[in-house]
């Protein structure tokens, strides 16, 4: 029984006796799990940082695109409504041949395309895209 | 060896011989003998070396193959008849300014043998000149060949026979006809073609091809980019993805897939969900090229619709001003002039990921590495064994040593690839971190530009579409005057003149007529300036 316990004692102390043999016979295996370590810290700071900027990147991208969309549409939409009815009443006109109304029509038509919508909304995104500019508000 | 080439070369010779012996000198065709008789009467003007010379040509041209022999023909025909058919196809195209008589004139001169002075002005009997002087050219074929060949010879006009001459003075008779009439043809086709619009019949019943195929290029395109705008804001916005096509979806790999996150600490796990995530965006990215083209054919078309618009604006009101003209005397009038557009065009962003070059970006155990290392290990420690066992010094402890390296070096081992697999997959997954930032850098620039491109279609449309209605309105307040005031382009019209101080202008309704033309022309005017 003594004896086993002192064999097994022995073997405890080979593989101690071994594995500080090896790492005092290679030194360059700290360094390089020290190297290793830092690696890892490096490349955990990159990823986060990427995925913070990507996160940030999608934010900025769905922002403008909705922002936009909502002004085009909006713009578009209100003068293309007054502008379908004017075309409606021409057609009217210049089929009943209504020179008083093709006039008023065709008036109502050039006073709202003689207006750019894209003039102000180049101005309008330029402001917002710039954060320096001030957007100045009538309300 | 020797007699064997003497062979080969009696062979050769045998056969230069009877190729030598089949050539036979072919007889001369009927043109070309013709053509020789042609030269033999002007003999005495061309020298004896000259003579020998062109007539060796001759020969040799009529000799050769069919096909070069007739080229010219052919040349001559389908050019002329290209030339014909663009030019008469281009008589009906919308003008800006009408057809003046100088340049009927000069096509008289530089082209009028052609016909090409009368397709320009969209008269069909073009054709009938130029099948003059293709009959003209291909029955002197032979005589033009010798001028060809020795152009000192057109100075001595040879003689033609009946058909020829008939011809030649019937396309004489022609051009002189030309020559004076062209002046009514420019009057004609001018009252007929400049001064009506292409589809007025059409416009006079409330109807606008142009803008009706061009709204339905916008509302096709356009819709559809926007429904797939939207879509690609909702992948991008959302955390969609795409999953691997060739994902190992077995025991197995399900099993390998388990171990590698373990092992990696998730980090294999995250990966993948990172590279289904770029494949996604890649995808979208994909998909937006394909917007960007829809864009720009969109805004190509609006484009050149709204130049022709624009044409069509400038050549109305001058017209308008013309019958006004004749009505009253001094006019004050704007200086007119054709407006052209801004055009946008935006470039294209660059991307060169595509779904296939995400699979490269996977890392796997390199279980290569492991086992070579691990071999390599072991052998230093079995050889050290052997090394033992042959000089007989080799103990219990001994064996207890080299196992114990031996789980060491496994050990060992085993932990640098694990190490090794985990700083590749944190490695993989800054590389697809920084794919995905690229991604996204391009579908912000995709998105911007397309968004720019449907602000500027929209605009066109807009404008389009309100010059297409006025323009209906003008039609239908300028075709009336027109027929009365103008009437139809006859020949003692254009000896006489447009009558300015006609009854018909006094009259109430005539004077209504006219100003509501020039409301309608204001108007008109006023959202042709309206620009992009």
């Amino acid at each position: 029984m003594a004896k086993n316990e002192i064999i097994k004692s022995t073997t405890k102390d080979r593989l101690a006796d071994v594995f500080i043999d090896t790492i005092s016979a290679n030194p360059e295996y700290l360094n390089k799990l020290t190297d290793i370590w830092a690696e890892n810290q490096r490349l955990d700071k990159q990823i986060q940082f990427l995925e913070m900027q990507n996160e940030k990147q999608i934010l900025v991208i769905t922002k403008r695109y909705e922002m936009f969309r909502d002004i085009l549409t909006a713009v578009f939409s209100e003068r293309q409504v007054a502008l379908s009815a004017h075309y409606k009443t021409l057609d009217n006109a210049l089929a009943s041949n209504d020179k008083e109304l093709i006039i008023a029509s065709l008036k109502g038509i050039s006073s709202i395309v003689e207006q750019n919508p894209l003039s102000s909304l180049a101005e309008f995104t330029k402001i917002l895209d710039n954060e320096n500019d001030v957007l100045e508000l009538n309300f | 060896m020797k007699s064997k080439y003497f062979i080969l070369l009696f062979l050769i010779i045998l056969c230069s011989c009877s190729k030598k012996q089949e050539q036979k000198v072919e007889p001369l065709s009927k043109n070309a003998i013709e053509a020789l008789n042609v030269l033999n009467e002007k003999k005495t003007f061309v020298d004896d070396a000259s003579f020998s010379n062109i007539k060796k040509r001759i020969e040799n041209y009529d000799r050769g193959g069919n096909f070069w022999k007739y080229a010219v023909v052919v040349y001559v025909f389908l050019m002329g008849f290209m030339a014909l058919l663009v030019s008469y196809l281009m008589s009906s195209e919308e003008r800006k300014r009408p057809f003046p008589i100088w340049k009927g004139y000069l096509l008289l001169f530089t082209v009028g043998f052609f016909g090409i002075h009368k397709t320009v002005i969209c008269r069909w009997d073009g054709f009938v000149n130029y099948i003059l002087f293709l009959v003209l050219f291909i029955f002197n074929f032979s005589t033009i060949m010798i001028y060809w060949t020795y152009p000192k010879l057109l100075f001595y006009i040879p003689e033609y026979n009946l058909f020829t001459r008939i011809i030649f003075l019937i396309l004489v008779l022609m051009l002189v006809l030309d020559f004076l009439l062209i002046p009514y043809h420019v009057f004609r086709y001018n009252a007929n073609c400049f001064r009506k619009n292409k589809s007025e019949d059409r416009m006079l019943i409330g109807k606008s091809d142009s803008y009706d195929s061009a709204n339905e290029i916008v509302n096709k395109e356009i819709g559809q980019v926007n429904k797939d705008l939207e879509n690609i804001n909702i992948y991008v916005k959302e955390d969609y993805f795409i999953e691997d096509p060739n994902k190992d979806k077995t025991f197995w790999g399900s099993l390998t897939r388990g171990a590698k996150s373990v092992i990696t600490f998730g980090n294999s796990n995250k990966l993948e969900m990172e590279m289904n995530r770029l494949r996604c965006l890649s995808a979208c990215c994909d998909e937006l090229g394909d917007l960007y083209d829809s864009c720009q054919f969109c805004n190509e078309e609006l484009s050149d619709r709204l130049i022709s618009s624009r044409i069509a604006v400038y050549r109305n009101l001058y017209l308008a001003k013309e019958l006004i003209g004749i009505v009253k005397n001094k006019l004050s009038t704007k200086q007119q002039s054709l407006l052209v557009d801004y055009y946008f065009k935006c470039d294209m962003p660059k991307y060169q990921m595509n779904i296939n070059g995400i699979a490269n970006l996977d890392v796997s155990f390199n279980s290569e590495v492991f086992l070579d290392s691990l071999g390599s290990d072991l052998t230093v420690i079995f050889d050290n064994l052997n090394t033992k066992l042959e000089n007989e010094s080799l103990s219990k402890k001994d064996f207890v040593d080299a196992a114990v390296l031996t789980g060491l070096n496994v050990f060992v081992n085993g932990l640098s690839a694990i190490i090794d697999l985990n700083i590749r997959t944190k490695e993989a997954r800054s590389e697809v971190q920084a794919q995905t930032s690229n991604a996204l850098l391009y579908i912000d620039e995709a998105v911007i530009g397309i968004q720019e491109y449907q602000k500027y279609i929209l605009r066109q449309k807009e404008i389009l579409e309100a010059l297409e209605k006025a323009n209906i309105a003008f039609i239908q307040a300028y075709v009336p005057l027109r027929e009365q005031v103008f009437g139809k382009p006859t020949f003692w019209k254009f000896l006489t003149g447009i009558p300015k101080n006609r009854e018909l202008f006094k009259t109430n309704e005539f004077r209504e007529d006219l100003q509501h033309l020039i409301l309608v022309c204001t108007e008109y005017s006023k959202i042709n300036q309206s620009k992009i």
